[in-house]
């Protein structure tokens, strides 16, 4: 049985988090580069999750070929 | 030699196989009645001789065929079920795509919607605080993962 492609979405690179520029000291600057942070979190924590999503599922499916 | 079979249709084998058993056993049966019968008794020898070759070599045709069969019926078998398995990891696949698709776009929503708020409250958030460079430093190790460099100048001021 050939090895089951992933979703393209999944390999994409995970991106870093964004530092704070030095000439932004504000609080707002620090929420709202916080605030995008925390979405590339959810998005990497996400993607996470559906690779185990995948890798269950697909391990399902060549367990019924035996 | 036995993989060259699997280039040979099944009718064709089956057919093959069954008639030169068959004619050995009819053969046989043949050969033992003329045998008996005076002036041919001579081709009822050769005819028995004959037949009894082609009994074993077909009898051994049938054991390979059968088992040719039962291997071509366990390929075929699992084949179906291997396309039926690539077609679920494909569907399966389409599912986990849109499903992080999705939920990306409304993580990507959340962030935008928070961005706006905070931009609509820029002037009350930034009246109550301004960073220091020290924490300013420590935010930005953390987020990185990097160790903070030692640092005592609070120069920023927090009410």
């Amino acid at each position: 049985m050939p090895w089951p492609e992933a979703p393209i979405v999944l390999l994409e690179p995970a991106s870093n988090l964004k530092p704070l520029p030095e000439d932004k000291k504000t609080l707002t600057d620090l929420i709202e580069n916080a605030n995008e942070n925390f979405g590339t979190y959810y998005q990497i924590k996400n993607k996470y999750e559906a690779w185990q999503e995948w890798y269950n599922s697909q391990k399902k499916i060549y367990e019924s070929v035996k | 030699m036995w993989f060259l079979l699997s280039f040979v249709p099944d009718w064709f084998i089956n057919y093959f196989v069954h008639i030169i058993f068959s004619v050995g056993v009819t053969g046989i049966i043949v050969g033992a009645f003329l045998s008996k019968v005076p002036f041919v008794n001579q081709y009822g020898v050769l005819i028995k001789i004959v037949s009894n070759i082609l009994f074993v070599v077909g009898l051994f045709l049938e054991g390979g065929l059968q088992t040719e069969l039962a291997w071509r019926e366990k390929v075929a078998d699992l084949q179906k079920k291997i396309e039926i398995a690539q077609q679920q990891s494909k569907e399966t696949n389409a599912k986990i795509e849109q499903k992080v698709v999705e939920k990306v776009k409304n993580i990507k929503d959340n962030v935008n919607a928070n961005r706006q708020t905070i931009e609509n409250n820029r002037a009350s958030i930034n009246a109550e605080c301004k960073l220091s460079d020290t924490a300013w430093l420590l935010y930005n190790s953390a987020s990185q993962n990097a160790l903070a460099r030692s640092t005592n100048s609070s120069t920023g001021t927090s009410k």
